[in-house]
């Protein structure tokens, strides 16, 4: 005997599901991860069981991490380059992947630059070498808190028109943390022969 | 420091926040609500790390803070549209996510907001039946006889819709499947 099948009707409302969950905005994703890793590093302490929320454990934080942003906590900012991560209280400044010569691989971008314009957080770069998907000429990214707009540091430059800088991070954003410094010959080379540029 | 948490914590972020977006954007009216309720419920998940469940199964845990989030959310934009009603506020720039106005939506529409929300949790966030239990703190048993009631009915209100569209002109139904509303058709 043949069996018939019913429609389910719930497809029909599976089809008018309003939100592509695979086609979700990358910049509103990146704004979220923002947010919560700010969350995450300002959250008070003592509602948590530890003493220190310090971001960068394991590949994960980079995706947590899409803005690297820093929290120069005790007020004071984190120098360029430096290698964030400290613990609260010490003044240091926290950093959702610390930066490395490993972890700029983990970029989808990595250029050297001259910045040409600033407009707010919006940043105009000349792009001298591409390491790794800059494809030449100029490029304009987003970079929170390295145009001395922020009232917190996000622990990387303060970029200045005229200046020549290392420039690294993911989808619109340039990171802080190191993956955004003043250009150094010796920086320089690690950032080529770890990107094989 | 509890390393484990925040490693949880992170890897209950990369797994499930694209899905906690999806869920906040099919329940809020712009892409700038649903950030916020993201963020918040991810904040308030942060602060309840320790009853985090395993980052692998910890969805509905999320989406049943999200919901929460989303309805306070839903309230203070209650207040707030009221108080720009009596100041005349001018409504702000937003990007607006809507479900398109297909039969499907509209025979939704019709159901209690119970049983719309339990089928938009099965058949939109692809929750199984008692993951969709915890979403909404009821037992997976009341989980199964809600659904059969909430499919009988959705099934009743969609052959209706269906039969009322029949009997629309070719381009209200048109109007109406495309999202556009029908009165923009004949407006003068």
């Amino acid at each position: 005997m043949n069996e018939h099948l019913e429609p389910d009707p719930l497809d029909a409302l599976r089809a008018a599901d309003p939100v592509d969950a695979d086609r979700l905005s990358s910049a509103s994703l990146a704004r979220i991860r923002a947010r919560v890793n700010e969350d995450v590093m300002t959250a008070p302490t003592r509602r948590l069981p530890w003493g220190t929320r310090t971001l960068g454990l394991g590949a994960g934080v980079a995706a947590i991490a899409a803005l690297a942003l820093v929290i120069a906590l005790g007020g004071r900012s984190a120098a360029p380059g430096v290698t964030p991560g400290g613990s609260v209280g010490t003044g240091s400044a926290s950093c959702v992947e610390p930066y490395s010569k490993t972890a700029i691989t983990h970029r989808t971008f990595a250029f050297e630059g001259t910045v040409s314009a600033i407009n707010g957080e919006q940043v105009t770069f000349a792009v001298g070498k591409a390491y790794r998907g800059a494809a030449g000429g100029t490029i304009t990214l987003d970079a929170p808190g390295m145009t001395g707009t922020a009232i917190t540091s996000a622990g990387g430059p303060n970029l200045a028109v005229g200046e020549r800088y290392l420039v690294a991070g993911d989808d619109h954003f340039a990171w802080a943390c190191g993956y955004t410094q003043p250009y150094d010959a010796a920086a320089a080379a690690e950032w080529a022969a770890a990107l094989g540029g | 420091m509890s390393a484990p948490a925040l490693v949880r914590f992170e890897a209950a972020f990369e797994q499930h926040h694209r899905a906690v977006l999806a869920y906040a954007l099919r329940r809020t009216g712009t892409e700038a609500d649903a950030e916020d309720g993201v963020a918040e419920a991810f904040a308030v998940a942060w602060r309840r790390v320790d009853r985090l469940p395993d980052p692998e199964a910890a969805l509905p845990w999320l989406l049943a803070i999200a919901r929460r989030v989303l309805a306070n959310q839903h309230r203070g934009t209650e207040r707030r549209f009221l108080l720009g009603l009596r100041l005349h506020a001018q409504p702000q720039e937003t990007t607006a996510v809507h479900a398109a106005e297909t039969p499907a939506v509209e025979a939704l529409s019709r159901l209690r907001p119970g049983d719309q929300e339990l089928l938009r949790l099965l058949a939109w966030d692809g929750l199984s039946q008692a993951e969709a239990g915890i979403v909404l703190g009821i037992s997976a048993n009341a989980v199964a006889i809600r659904l059969h009631r909430a499919r009988h009915r959705f099934a009743e209100e969609l052959e209706q819709v269906k039969g009322s569209d029949a009997g629309r002109t070719s381009s209200e139904v048109e109007g109406r499947m495309s999202g556009r509303r029908t009165h923009e058709e004949h407006a003068p």
